[in-house]
């Protein structure tokens, strides 16, 4: 078990949740959450989470929302946020990382360099 | 006179009057007397020249003037005052007789000769004016004397460049045979057959207007005993409707690939969620595998899920492989309703969640079928889903839903939204081609019209219905009864 690096995964397709819990599992304590808004009552300090694994299209609370309402609360966390994404239906997604430093993961993916780059952020 | 003669001269049909040189009238007959409404003593004594209409005196003037040498006057038409005010049209004929100073006429009364033919002038004018002017380029054939052209009008000498002096008489096949080879013989069995014939639309090098496209119509007009008398052509130039026509095709062609292409990002995230199952479910078989020890349990639920979900992006595929078809050649199929909604519905749910507006579908029984082009069905849901949501994305309450009915033997597809409506002023215009109300660059007008279009085309409708209390689409497609159901 991941000794005492704790992550977030959130994303509204359970069975998205379910896989990344059970690859990730080995080296992380991984939290999950179908929505923005029950993350964001899981983010309770600001070194709460070493790292965040964000989807970013999702009915209710979008990703880009819970970003805003995290780094607000906990600036510190903006460079620990990953985003993920399954292809940009709105503009709005593009508008939105143009200029941000986040990394972006492009659904599906490879689970090593996804691995690795948890372990670089959690540090 | 004698008694005879006189009882001759009383009785005669044809008019008859007797004057003097100068054209005092000395006797007219009872015939005379009917036919211009006068009585003897009211013209005896009195100048002809009284009588006739003032136009045409120096025409009888002309014609007087060889009589007092004997010279007689033959089918003079002039016009005669009737008591009553009117003109007569008389024919006179007259004989001077140098020993009695007299002129002997004959009178004929040809009023309505020259009605009638005055008729036909004015009718004569009303037809050539009205083929002259017609949109459409007129010839006519004489079909006795070798198709020798007897008609060309204005937009015929426009079409081919040849004027009207050039043309008439000429045979046609002259005239025409830089376009066609073998024309006469071919016309020359149309006049036989005695069927109007619409000939193929062709590509003609016009003088004037470069290449033009033609549609001709080919007449035969058979004379009263039924011998094919001319042969009528009539040609239009339809280059301006052809070139609108393949304008048309492209922008309808563009408008479905928008559509699609509006789509398509949605549906890249519908495929790249599962597709991420599939290979996080295969990348951890793959470690418990090589750990060893897995419980066989788990290893058969992650090969299910495998499963499961490569079926998903399946369903997806083929709903947007559907929609790519064209499909309007496709023959009717016995096709359940509930797969035709399921399969629109996979294209869009993600895009309606990712807006948080609300989308539901009614209960569809599954022995619902109907007679449609699978293809074709899915593009109208979705033109009318994506409609909705361009109606409800900006609105404050966000839903759509989809109900399907079974009334009396039609099966009815509304798509519902809580858009602002459609404007009074946009009603009459919904369905065609070109309106839009969306912002420029967002519709092309197009997409209702399509959707009419296939509705029709499978029996059905599709209208807007203002009656509702929220913005409300319907086709509406005949059921099927036969088929698997």
């Amino acid at each position: 078990m991941g000794a005492g690096k704790r992550i977030l995964v959130i994303d509204d397709n359970p069975d998205i949740l379910d896989v990344l819990q059970s690859l990730l599992m080995s080296e992380f304590a991984v939290d999950t959450a179908l929505s923005g808004e029950a993350a964001l009552g899981m983010v309770k300090t600001e070194g709460y989470y070493q790292a965040i694994l964000c989807d970013l299209m999702m009915p209710g609370m979008t990703g880009m929302e819970l970003y805003s309402k995290i780094i607000a609360k906990f600036p510190g966390m903006e460079p620990r946020i990953i985003f993920m994404t399954g292809g940009s239906p709105s503009s709005l997604v593009g508008d939105f990382l143009v200029g941000r430093q986040n990394r972006v993961i492009e659904k599906p993916f490879e689970i090593a360099p996804l691995r690795q780059l948890l372990s670089t952020i959690a540090k | 006179m004698g008694r005879n003669y006189e009882t001759f001269f009383e009785l005669s049909l044809d008019m008859l009057s007797v004057s003097d040189m100068r054209g005092v009238i000395r006797d007219v007959n009872k015939a005379w007397l009917t036919v211009t409404g006068w009585t003897k003593s009211e013209v005896v004594g009195k100048s002809m020249y009284e009588f006739f209409h003032p136009d045409d005196i120096p025409m009888v003037e002309k014609n007087m003037i060889g009589v007092t040498s004997g010279k007689p006057i033959r089918n003079v038409e002039i016009r005669y005052r009737h008591k009553n005010g009117h003109y007569l049209w008389l024919n006179c004929s007259g004989t001077p007789s140098l020993d009695t100073g007299e002129i002997f006429a004959v009178v004929q009364d040809i009023t309505k000769q020259r009605e009638l033919e005055s008729e036909l002038r004015r009718r004569e004018t009303f037809l050539t004016t009205l083929i002259d002017n017609l949109p459409v380029a007129l010839f006519c054939q004489d079909g006795s004397d070798n198709l020798k052209i007897v008609h060309w009008n204005k937009m015929a000498e426009e079409i081919w460049g040849v004027p009207k002096r050039d043309a008439l008489g000429k045979p046609s096949s002259e005239l025409f045979e830089r376009f066609h080879e073998r024309l006469q013989e071919a016309d020359l069995a149309l006049l036989q057959r005695g069927e109007p014939v619409e000939l193929a639309e062709e590509p003609v090098d016009s003088g004037n207007r470069g290449i033009i496209y033609l549609q001709t119509k080919k007449v035969p007009v058979r004379d009263e005993v039924g011998k094919p008398r001319y042969l009528l052509g009539i040609s239009e130039d339809i280059t301006d409707r052809k070139k609108l026509e393949i304008e048309r095709a492209k922008a309808f062609q563009q408008a479905r690939m928008a559509s699609l292409g509006e789509m398509a990002s949605g549906i890249g995230h519908e495929i790249n969620n599962p597709l991420a199952v599939v290979h996080g479910s295969a990348a951890h078989l793959k470690t418990l595998i090589e750990k060893g020890g897995a419980e066989p349990d788990r290893l058969v639920s992650l090969c299910e899920k495998i499963e499961n979900t490569s079926m998903r992006i399946a369903k997806i595929v083929k709903g947007l492989r559907a929609l790519a078809r064209e499909g309007s050649e496709d023959p009717l199929r016995p096709v359940p309703v509930v797969s035709l909604v399921e399969e629109t519905m996979e294209l869009c749910r993600a895009r309606f969640a990712f807006e948080n507006i609300k989308l539901n579908v009614s209960e569809i029984p599954n022995d619902l079928m109907v007679d449609c082009r699978a293809a074709q069905i899915p593009q109208v849901l979705l033109n009318l889903l994506s409609n909705s949501y361009d109606a409800v994305v900006t609105a404050k309450e966000r839903w759509v839903r989809v109900v399907v009915k079974d009334r009396n033997g039609v099966i009815e597809f509304a798509v519902e939204d809580s858009g602002a409506g459609i404007p009074v002023e946009a009603r009459g215009r919904l369905m065609k081609p070109f309106y839009t109300t969306k912002d420029a660059g967002k519709g092309t007008g197009l997409g209702l019209t399509i959707s009419k279009g296939i509705a029709e085309s499978h029996g059905g409708r599709l209208y807007a219905d203002f009656e509702a209390p929220f913005t409300r689409f319907v086709m509406e497609l005949p059921k099927s009864h036969g088929g698997r159901s």
